[in-house]
């Protein structure tokens, strides 16, 4: 009896401090803010030319006809392909296929009197840097001469050093982590923007565009969600932004409560959360049970679909970037949504398209290089201005890409749309 | 790689090409000879090597199948490099995976502890040796410093891996005494529980530990991490040829890590038949028991720990040191399932038990990765399955055989006979 | 220094604080449900049922199922999604009901005279499977409900408590006073009583301890199945929700005493509390050296403290040998 009183007074103790720390103003924003979210206006699109490239719509029964004939090249995929992010790497795995399906249809690459069919061999990395090395390790026996992948930065880094070793061209088609080309390995390549790119892209859109200065920055604590918000951190001062409050959250959570409590006694106008879209969801939709009106921004782990699926009524008015142009920019999307839709019965989920093009560098060196691994390379870091579904690429050489795209998104009525873009030209 | 070369690199000693420290590392090689000869002539009696010598029939059989795990082990990466180096990435997995069965063995087979937390041990090698080995502790120290670096001239501090890889064991092995200080009175699944939650608590300080300052890189983790060197050969280096066939990095790291294992099992081995073993085993059965008989209980469980702890730090460390990236990813709880379920596969208290345990669960796990979860729910049943029909694991030590494969069922307190030892 | 003192004064309001504790005692009153099927177990078979969060998870789903076949969305009026959310609670405790009595039946009765270490690791095969068979035959991606019940009450101006918070603790509260009537009043309730206090003496008086044991984890799990729906109203899950959730309830149910009901509801509450204030504070009160991402290790700071200082609990009296 007299433990659980002493367990009383202690608690009372404890909580008595925070009784008397009231009154102090709940904002910590100081500069008013010209906050308009409301009004930012959609990318036109433009009356896209339907690229040059074939699509084989229909090219399973072609591609099964020319089969055996020639010789078999083998390209890799590492990516997602299982776990609660599969959705990623599935998605770019069929972007790859495509471009696959596409040349095999045409009869394959013929290069010095061979004839190459092409073939996909895919190996699951799970996110995981340890499984990811080792399915690394499987693509160097089975002498494939490029690989498309990984998905997210931490298995890609693990990877890059065994397909360095090997001598084979890697080109990821998502992972925005800086540390992936900043390794100094020759055959690292990505057709997609930086994580230290994307996040002042975030911050100015934030400050700048919509006008808002007081900014919540949250994150997952995760390695991407963690490197977008602390780019996004660093950013806003120097646009002349606030950022009023810092929370983390763990990529197992589910209840944010606490966090979102917090962030509320700040008053941001704007939330900025670095972070994937499975929990992005719940976030925004708890804050707004918690009656928290600030505008959410995240960045391109949330613009999918997942993130309005878990957002559900509370979608509305969300804005997310994404590495790459607007779908109405992208010369190409039309014709490539189309051609996924028939073979998949899907929509496109993030990145496809950027995995298709990065197949199709490949292919274009495999059209002057041949099968040799090391000719491949060569020709990929060659790469000039190669006009794909999405952009153009060419290559800097650390392997990043030199026109560096990202385009800020909103969800109206249900559906993701661009409302800017943001283009980097990288030396 | 030649013997020439072997000597050469022994010769030549791992503090680099200072002329002292070779001079000193040579000076070192003698008078360790020079002890080594004295003591052995006639000081140690014949009998402490018996293990590796077999003296009775039932010793035999653990020791024959013994034999038969080493020479397998050295044999097959030889035989896989036919294969191809995936079969080699696997089987190095693997054989992390058995050293920190080993390890888990001695807290949870010989002493009885159930210890749900001991990817902890794993994660603490790792990133000592990752902290110490690569650019990341310019960040804590803001300071560069050159020291015993075998090549190479990034910034931190590089210390080599003879010195790292004790001292990344030995400070697991301290973690393990700050865990087990205040589980001391925790018995069973409450013991479980707290260390699960330790665990826990250390993946959440790795993947934090970032601010207010930089000690573990956070999520990103620590890159660049060096790779282990002898000499002049670097085990990341993947351009090694042995005639036609390539060492590639992990072939490397697997003969280390088998060399660590054959200590590890020489060491442990030991330790299990000596008085300290024969103590855990009595806390193992009865505690207080032990207690009463004049054990010291509290010193022998904080030893079980700093064991167990000393040999996952090891492998945490030479997994740092291959994979060259380590992130708070890595070292889940899954994790130490999986080494808990290797060594009750295995059969617990036993030593080729648990090699045979890590062995087969961890070549069902990874070759049967592509199928992801499906793989984990087979997994699952096969576990139910076997800790209902064979509790005693896959090769029992002699004692556990007598257990649970006897017709009675009640337990051994209860049944009046003296258990052979 | 004067920067640490303005990060540990600014932002803190009496209404926060207020907020916090609500919400904490409400993410409390779940965890004070699923615990209570621990403690019961515990106090019964001395055995931590590790399945018993996975059995909660399945109960997620069997909502979501049911949300699903309705066709519910946060439009759907009041009079329509009251009986459904009945209907699915309904379906989640007798599915979790099913899948605890199974789970004993195979799983842990075979193992009731071996070692400690056997049923353990059973219950960690079941859990395996349990999370492994959702994430293959249903999905591995996370869900949540759409807003099925809205609404709050405004109590202070930047303080509300919503519908379904109020719904939690009143559900918890039902439960545990249905959950006593069951031990006090019923004869297997009875019996449980017996066998938690002394298994041998109880087989002697004529207790079935198998109808006991089976009638414990059906009971426990029906729980489970209560706070999956209250969950499902308010979060989101995936396969892996029980693992984690499931720790947290254990973790409640010794620090409020194991074997014990009230306890398992004091534990709860009080985690819940600790949670939501340690994360919601620890950010101020270190000067940012610790940030609200320590969220867990708070949960677990709190069971060592209690096991290593007051190992039978806050309300157990009793002393064992258990710790």
């Amino acid at each position: 009896m007299v433990r659980a009183r002493g367990l009383g007074v202690l608690a009372a103790a404890t909580l008595l401090p925070f009784a008397f720390a009231c009154g102090s103003s709940s904002g910590g924003g100081t500069t008013a803010s010209t906050c308009k979210p409301g009004s930012v206006s959609y990318v036109p699109s433009t009356t896209a030319s339907t690229a040059a490239l074939t699509y084989a719509a229909a090219s399973n029964a072609l591609q099964t006809a020319h089969q055996g004939a020639g010789t078999v090249l083998k390209i890799g995929f590492i990516g997602i392909l299982s776990g609660q992010y599969t959705s990623y790497g599935v998605d770019e795995q069929r972007g790859a296929q495509l471009a696959l399906d596409a040349v095999n249809a045409a009869g394959g690459i013929t290069v010095g009197g061979t004839t190459y069919t092409l073939q996909l061999d895919s190996q699951d990395d799970a996110a995981d840097p340890t499984k990811g090395a080792q399915g690394a390790t499987k693509l160097v026996d089975d002498k494939v001469v490029a690989v498309i992948g990984g998905t997210f930065s931490g298995a890609t880094i693990a990877e890059s050093k065994i397909f360095s070793d090997n001598g084979i061209t890697q080109i990821s088609p998502s992972a925005t982590n800086p540390k992936y080309t900043s390794q100094g390995f020759k055959t690292a390549f990505r057709v997609v923007g930086r994580d230290d790119q994307q996040g002042p892209a975030d911050a100015d859109f934030i400050v700048k565009t919509l006008g808002c200065l007081n900014v919540g920055v949250m994150d997952d604590k995760s390695q991407y969600g963690q490197g977008l918000a602390d780019a996004v951190n660093t950013q806003v001062p120097v646009d002349k932004g606030t950022v009023v409050d810092r929370e983390h959250v763990d990529t197992n959570q589910t209840d944010f409560s606490a966090q979102l409590t917090t962030m509320k006694g700040k008053n941001p106008d704007v939330i900025f959360y670095g972070g994937y879209s499975a929990q992005f969801g719940p976030i925004v939709q708890q804050a707004r049970r918690l009656g928290i009106k600030a505008t959410f921004v995240s960045g391109d782990g949330s613009q999918d679909a997942d993130a309005i699926k878990l957002a559900g009524s509370d979608a509305e008015g969300l804005f997310a970037s994404n590495a790459g142009p607007a779908p109405s920019l992208q010369p190409g999307y039309a014709a490539f949504a189309a051609a996924y839709k028939a073979k998949y019965n899907a929509d496109i989920f993030q990145y496809a398209p950027q995995a298709f093009d990065a197949t199709n560098i490949v292919i274009n060196a495999i059209k002057t290089a041949g099968g040799d691994k090391a000719a491949i390379l060569a020709a990929v870091t060659a790469t000039n201005n190669y006009q794909g579904v999405a952009q153009g690429y060419t290559f800097t050489s650390t392997g990043d890409v030199k026109v560096s795209i990202f385009t800020i998104y909103k969800v109206e009525s249900g559906a993701w749309k661009a409302v800017r873009a943001v283009n980097l030209n990288v030396s | 790689m030649s013997i020439l070369d072997i000597l050469q690199a022994v010769l030549h000693g791992p503090f680099g090409d200072f002329p002292f420290a070779v001079v000193a590392w040579q000076a070192l090689l003698v008078g360790s000879i020079y002890l080594a000869v004295r003591l052995l002539r006639g000081r140690i009696p014949k009998a402490a090597f018996a293990p590796l010598r077999p003296v009775g029939h039932g010793a035999s059989v653990a020791l024959r199948n013994m034999y038969v795990l080493i020479a397998i082990g050295l044999l097959l990466p030889l035989a896989e490099l036919f294969t191809g180096g995936y079969l080699i990435s696997v089987t190095y997995g693997i054989e992390l995976y058995v050293m920190l069965a080993i390890g888990l063995n001695i807290v949870v087979g010989f002493t009885g502890l159930l210890d749900l937390g001991y990817v902890a041990f794993f994660a603490v090698g790792a990133y000592v040796y990752g902290i110490f080995a690569s650019p990341q502790l310019a960040e804590v120290t803001h300071a560069t410093l050159y020291f015993l670096v075998p090549a190479g001239t990034t910034p931190g501090i590089h210390i080599s891996m003879w010195v790292l890889l004790p001292i990344a064991g030995l400070v697991a092995a301290l973690f393990g005494v700050l865990i087990g200080i205040p589980t001391l009175r925790l018995r069973g699944d409450y013991l479980a529980i707290v260390t699960l939650g330790f665990g826990e608590i250390t993946r959440i300080f790795a993947n934090n530990l970032d601010t207010p300052i930089n000690i573990t890189n956070g999520p990103s983790g620590v890159t660049s991490i060096d790779p282990v060197w002898i000499g002049s050969y670097s085990f990341g280096d993947p351009n090694h040829y042995l005639g036609p066939f390539r060492f590639t990095p992990f072939l490397n790291y697997y003969y280390l890590v088998f060399v660590l294992i054959l200590l590890t099992v020489f060491v442990v081995n030991r330790l299990a038949n000596s008085r300290v073993g024969r103590a855990w085993g009595a806390i193992r059965e009865d505690e207080t028991a032990a207690e009463v008989a004049g054990i010291n209980t509290r010193n022998l469980k904080l030893l079980a720990y700093a064991s167990g702890g000393f040999f996952g730090g090891l492998a945490g460390a030479v997994f740092a040191a291959g994979q060259h990236i380590i992130a708070p990813e890595s070292f889940q709880l899954f994790v130490s399932i999986l080494v808990l379920c290797m060594v009750v596969a295995g059969g617990m208290g036993s030593i080729p038990g648990s090699v045979l345990g890590a062995v087969v669960v961890g070549a069902v796990y990874f070759l049967t990765s592509q199928l992801q979860y499906l793989s984990i729910l087979v997994f699952g049943l096969l576990l139910v399955i076997l800790i209902i029909f064979r509790p005693q694991g896959i090769l029992p030590s002699a004692q556990r055989k007598l257990e649970l494969e006897s017709d009675d069922t009640e337990t051994p307190t209860t049944r009046g006979e003296t258990m052979p030892a | 220094m004067e920067n640490c003192l303005n990060h540990l004064t600014s932002g803190f309001t009496v209404d926060g604080l207020i907020q916090q504790l609500i919400n904490g005692l409400s993410l409390g009153s779940i965890y004070a449900l699923i615990a209570l099927g621990y403690s019961m177990v515990y106090g019964v078979l001395e055995l931590i049922n590790f399945a018993h969060g996975d059995v909660f998870m399945i109960g997620t789903f069997a909502v979501l199922g049911v949300v699903q076949r309705f066709g519910l969305t946060d439009q759907t009026s009041f009079v329509i999604v009251v009986p459904a959310l009945l209907v699915a609670m309904i379906a989640a405790m007798g599915l979790c009901a099913a899948l605890g009595f199974t789970i004993e039946k195979v799983a842990y009765r075979p193992l009731r005279n071996a070692p400690r270490l056997a049923p353990l690791i059973s219950a960690i095969g079941v859990s395996f499977v349990l999370q492994a068979w959702v994430a293959t035959y249903v999905s591995a991606n996370y869900f949540t409900l759409p807003n099925l019940i809205h609404g709050e009450i405004p109590i202070l101006p930047d303080v509300s408590i919503s519908y379904v918070q109020i719904l939690m603790f009143v559900a918890s509260f039902a439960m545990m006073f249905f959950l006593q009537l069951l031990v006090r009043r019923t004869r297997l309730g009875r019996g449980m009583r017996a066998v938690a206090q002394d298994r041998d003496a109880a087989a002697l008086m004529g207790v079935n301890m198998d109808r006991v044991v089976s009638f414990t984890f059906v009971i426990g799990s029906a729980l489970a199945g209560v706070a999956a729906i209250l969950w499902t109203l308010n979060y989101s899950f995936n396969q892996t929700v029980g693992a984690v959730v499931g720790l947290k309830a254990f973790t409640a149910a010794v620090i409020g005493g194991i074997g014990s009901i009230p306890g398992a509801m004091l534990g709860g509450f009080l985690l819940g509390l600790a949670e939501a204030l340690g994360a919601g504070y620890i950010s101020s009160l270190t000067c940012g050296v610790f940030n609200s991402s320590y969220q867990n290790v708070f949960a677990f700071a709190f069971l060592i403290l209690m096991l290593v200082f007051r190992p039978s609990g806050i309300l157990r009296q009793r002393v064992s040998d258990r710790a």
